[in-house]
């Protein structure tokens, strides 16, 4: 009864925790970034299985990946501060952009045929670069170390520790549209754009989500919610990501569950038993057919409880087309 | 005799999930099954705990092992309870015991008082009245029991001996509250609506937080798109776009944000906020996050080639 799902683990996954799963925008081609200082692209073949297609290493943890538009180049940042591009042609990686602390987090803001990635790092900078000159295009100041942050053109938000919430209009990079503080009480962990633009989801270290409207017509529709907590403890939610075709979003927490929710008639789409781990990063592939998650350790009970023998899994999960599709209100 | 008495109080009904008394049954219901009855998972609302059980297998293929909400010991899923039908007669007995000692038939007793008092001599009142005045200076610390004449509660206070009648309130034992406090473990309680949502995902959106900010002052067209410089720090735009509280969503969640301070201590920081018996944040440093104390371990470690 309280099986796992029958998921399709992918195989030779990274020696240690996963700090982030991006799928390519044009290939199922999922990119990997770990603890361990490496970078890793995967081929996910129609049957599930998947082939391993490249690595490249940095020089310490790995923090953060993402693929370009075009699907030809994967960037990375990490703990070395140092944001690297792979090209996926030329089988290269090379160092692009420069932090003072290690980068967290980065996203692709270009409008098509301008690649301009942005990376947000601990040395409480937002950095935007074009991939062709070793200086930043444009940087800005951030009020705290970058936590999180995702992009839909032409929004920009980058969360912070302290609670700090940037978002950023891309057509002015460098002057946050709105500053603000989260409306959850904890650290934010994890945020997530609306794949309609109009807004974002935070998650944070207190299984709380929030949904959040940009505009201020939209803002009574703010609401948070709850999850991934049990009766006597509390866990952070890692990972937000939303299914590009139907909007919906998986949340997925250190208790080792994920969900399918729908935030627009308030519901648990779907609900999975516990893989025995915390899940540290999520994704869906670029059709919402794929949901690949990552699970290990998340380092949220400390040091000392890191296991032994540390288990570290990427598993793809076939989205069901019910499970991940929106649903009309329920009566209550 | 113009009307009926009742025979003893009758205890109104009352949920025994948590001791939670109703005016009506009907309402009981509606409370069990919002309540005790309700799916953790997905807040679909069952008429027994033998549903809810069948339910969470079925549907989440999970056991319920304990209702919802319920007091200690109450928690269990055997009993098929719904309103009051169900309640084991032990635990109605008990309850109705209880509700009887601090609901004593008080009424009756005072209308037998007069009677007795009539009876008092005034000798005994006399004393009585000393006693009492004694015992309200504070010389004397508990009063002697009253003798022969069976001690009228009235006769404490001093009251005049005819008609105690007036406010028989004074002659009560010291108050105790109508019905036991649900045993601990139920902060939002019988009381006062409970500060979050006590459920879990559709509940009435909470918090409408970060509601209102008002547009950035240079949106679009901002002074220096090209600018690359630190100098275009956000503090000017954070400052510019806090004073207007526009709308109420942003008062609200103003007021709420400044519930908790940036950095609330990890022990307690919304003491009656989640559920009975508090649940604690696995991870609960609100300052640092987790992978920059990972980081920070040796073997994660930067040394900088160069």
């Amino acid at each position: 009864m309280n099986q796992p799902p029958k998921d399709f683990e992918v195989s030779q996954p990274p020696t240690d925790g996963i700090t982030e799963l991006s799928f390519s925008p044009v290939a199922d081609f999922l990119g990997v970034s770990s603890w361990d200082n490496q970078v890793r692209i995967y081929e996910v073949q129609p049957d599930g299985s998947t082939v391993g297609k490249a690595m490249y290493a940095h020089e310490a943890p790995v923090l953060c990946c993402a693929w370009s538009k075009d699907g030809s180049k994967l960037a990375s940042g990490g703990a070395d501060k140092a944001a690297r591009l792979y090209d996926l042609q030329s089988g290269q990686a090379q160092q692009i952009g420069q932090h003072d602390g290690p980068i967290r987090s980065m996203r692709w803001v270009d409008t098509p045929g301008q690649p301009i990635l942005a990376t947000g790092g601990w040395d409480k900078m937002l950095k935007y670069w074009d991939c062709r000159q070793p200086n930043p295009i444009a940087s800005t100041q951030l009020p705290e170390r970058c936590y999180a942050m995702d992009a839909l053109y032409p929004m920009l938000v980058v969360g912070c520790a302290d609670r700090h919430i940037l978002i950023y209009n891309l057509n002015n990079p460098t002057t946050p549209f709105k500053s603000t503080q989260s409306p959850l009480k904890w650290q934010t962990r994890c945020v997530s754009c609306f794949p309609a633009g109009n807004g974002f989801a935070l998650g944070s270290i207190e299984g709380r989500v929030a949904i959040q409207y940009v505009e201020e017509k939209d803002a009574s529709g703010n609401f948070s919610f709850k999850c991934h907590r049990d009766s006597s403890q509390v866990y952070s939610v890692n990972a937000i990501s939303f299914h590009p075709v139907h909007g919906t979003f998986s949340t997925a927490g250190s208790d080792g569950t994920f969900n399918f929710w729908d935030k627009d008639s308030k519901q648990r789409l779907k609900m999975f038993p516990t893989v025995g781990a915390p899940i540290t990063a999520t994704t869906f592939n670029r059709n919402g057919t794929i949901f690949a998650y990552a699970v290990g350790y998340d380092w949220s009970k400390g040091h000392q409880s890191a296991p032994a023998t540390p288990k570290n899994q990427i598993f793809l999960h076939a989205a069901k087309e019910e499970d991940v599709k929106q649903r009309a209100p329920k009566k209550r | 005799m113009a009307k009926k008495k009742k025979k003893q109080p009758q205890s109104k009904p009352w949920c025994w999930y948590c001791e939670r008394e109703f005016d009506d049954e009907k309402v009981l219901i509606t409370h069990q099954r919002a309540k005790h009855f309700k799916c953790p998972q997905c807040n679909k609302k069952m008429n027994t705990t033998g549903g809810l059980s069948i339910h969470y297998a079925q549907v989440h293929k999970e056991t319920l092992r304990s209702v919802p909400n319920a007091i200690e010991g109450r928690d269990t899923v055997d009993i098929e309870i719904f309103g009051m039908e169900g309640v084991p007669h032990e635990d109605l007995i008990a309850h109705q015991a209880g509700y009887s000692a601090a609901n004593p038939p008080m009424p009756k007793r005072i209308r037998i008082d007069p009677g007795i008092n009539q009876e008092l001599t005034p000798e005994q009142l006399k004393e009585q009245l000393a006693r009492h005045q004694a015992y309200v200076k504070g010389q004397a610390p508990a009063p002697a029991p009253v003798p022969p004449p069976p001690a009228p509660y009235g006769a404490y206070y001093g009251a005049p001996p005819p008609m105690p009648m007036g406010p028989p309130g004074p002659g009560m034992p010291p108050y105790q509250p109508p019905y036991h406090s649900p045993m601990g473990g139920y902060p939002g309680g019988p009381m006062g609506p409970p500060p979050h949502s006590p459920y879990g995902y559709p509940g009435a959106p909470p918090m409408h937080a970060g509601g209102g900010y008002p547009p950035a002052p240079g949106l679009g067209s901002g002074p220096s798109t090209a600018a690359v410089s630190a100098t275009a720090s956000p503090t000017p735009s954070a400052a510019s776009s806090m004073p207007p509280p526009s709308t109420t969503a942003a008062s609200v969640s103003a007021s709420s944000e400044h519930a908790t301070p940036t950095l609330p201590p990890p022990s307690a920081p919304r003491p009656p906020a989640v559920t009975s018996v508090g649940p604690v944040l696995v991870y609960d440093d609100n300052a640092v996050s987790v992978e920059e104390k990972r980081a920070s371990l040796p073997q994660y470690r930067y040394i900088e080639s160069n």
